[in-house]
């Protein structure tokens, strides 16, 4: 069975949704749209609410998709803005938390501060939510969603080109956060 | 000449087409510049990739599972052992996929009035296709796996009446009870049978109000018209 033939049927008729369609979307799926949303939101509660979210509102919505691309891209799109939104949220409360206490392990850790900050994990994930939504949707959907430009730009609805250009800005600012923290990346 | 650094970043994604793939990767090669341009951009990804770790395939599992429990209520394990159970009710229930099954066993006088009121109820079956249906067993539905109390034929009926959702219901009758023929079977005409009047027979407003509430799955309907046919064909013996 090819790729396309797989989803279709998975809303045939007023029933259920065909049962194996359905499986076969969730296998071919599931798994990147939960590494994005983890990168997105930061957390596995979070990541797991959004991807479950998404495929309840597929569901219930009962959209006629004609191939599994179709479905995998709506999915992607979804997971990616609810992923968002919630990252928005959960910003603001914790963005000037993260800056006071940055502010203060510089203050406290002295030269050591250089060394540490950009080496931790979490360094990684601080800069990725300093980037702007449009710069954080495509590096995180080529990163670690490891699509190519031309599904990115479908998911999102702009032009290669233009996902080109995303990609090169978020990794500049990165870089730039970075080496604003005092480390160079060679 | 040097490339511009956003065409870096494309042929660090791979994403540039021959033959400027080739031509690129033949400058890299003997540019020290544009090589540690490009290795930055490499580094910066491998330390994206590398980023807090977390339980990937467990978190898969998990939203499986939620689903298999949210769309139907049962869990479904496929061979590989992770669920997803999107399970159709059969036969297919219309408006909702939550289905219950209550055990309920009763006394001997109780479950002998519902069955009266049963055959009261469907018999209209049996006026409408005199044709003889075919016998089915007793019980309705699967025994369900739950096992649940002794149960009123009150407690029975307000279970019912608070229900909007199908409800399959299995009746098991007392196992040292035999039954023995009473009467002839009654029939009932559809229209006739609205609420009852207390001088109206055979059933008691309880009693009928349950068959009705019974009624409203049309697919139980046809299995309980077959089975009160079954119980009326043994009690007329």
């Amino acid at each position: 069975m090819t790729r396309n033939q797989a989803v279709y049927g998975l809303f045939s008729n007023d029933g259920p949704p065909d049962e194996r369609a359905l499986r076969r979307l969730y296998d071919a799926t599931a798994p990147m749209l939960v590494r994005v949303a983890y990168r997105i939101t930061g957390t596995e509660e979070a990541a797991e609410d959004v991807v479950h979210d998404a495929f309840i509102r597929l569901i219930e919505k009962r959209i006629p998709f004609a191939t599994l691309d179709d479905a995998k891209f709506w999915l992607i799109r979804v997971v990616k803005n609810a992923a968002l939104n919630y990252a928005k949220r959960k910003g603001r409360e914790t963005r000037a938390y993260e800056r006071w206490w940055r502010g203060e392990r510089a203050e406290t850790e002295g030269a050591d501060a250089e060394l540490i900050r950009g080496e931790s994990e979490a360094e990684v994930k601080f800069m990725l939510d300093r980037l702007p939504e449009k710069l954080k949707s495509v590096l995180i959907l080529k990163e670690y969603g490891g699509m190519s430009y031309k599904e990115i730009g479908r998911v999102l609805g702009i032009t290669e080109g233009n996902v080109k250009v995303r990609a090169f800005r978020a990794r500049e600012a990165l870089l730039a956060l970075m080496e604003k923290g005092g480390k160079h990346v060679s | 000449m040097c490339p511009d650094r956003e065409l870096l970043s494309a042929f660090a994604d791979g994403e540039v087409p021959s033959p400027w793939n080739e031509r690129l990767a033949s400058h890299v090669a003997s540019c020290p510049s544009c090589a540690a341009t490009l290795a930055g951009f490499r580094s910066l990804s491998e330390r994206l990739k590398a980023a807090p770790s977390f339980e990937e395939q467990a978190t898969v599992e998990r939203i499986a599972a939620r689903l298999g429990e949210r769309l139907d209520g049962n869990l479904e394990e496929d061979r590989d052992g992770a669920s997803l159970g999107i399970h159709t009710a059969k036969p297919p229930v219309v408006g909702g996929v939550f289905s219950r099954r209550v055990l309920v066993p009763l006394p001997f006088a109780a479950a002998a009035l519902v069955l009266l009121a049963l055959s009261a109820a469907f018999a209209l079956r049996t006026y409408l296709a005199p044709a003889r249906v075919p016998v089915q067993t007793l019980a309705v539905a699967e025994i369900a796996p739950q096992a649940t109390e002794r149960t009123s034929m009150e407690a029975l009926i307000r279970y019912l009446e608070s229900r909007d959702a199908q409800v399959n219901l299995t009746i098991e009758l007392p196992r040292e009870a035999t039954f023995a023929a009473s009467g002839k079977p009654f029939i009932v005409r559809a229209a006739d049978y609205g609420p009852v009047s207390p001088a109206s027979r055979p059933a008691t407003p309880a009693a009928a109000g349950a068959a009705v509430e019974a009624s409203t799955d049309p697919g139980a309907a046809g299995d309980a018209a077959g089975t009160a046919d079954g119980a009326a064909e043994g009690g007329a013996q």
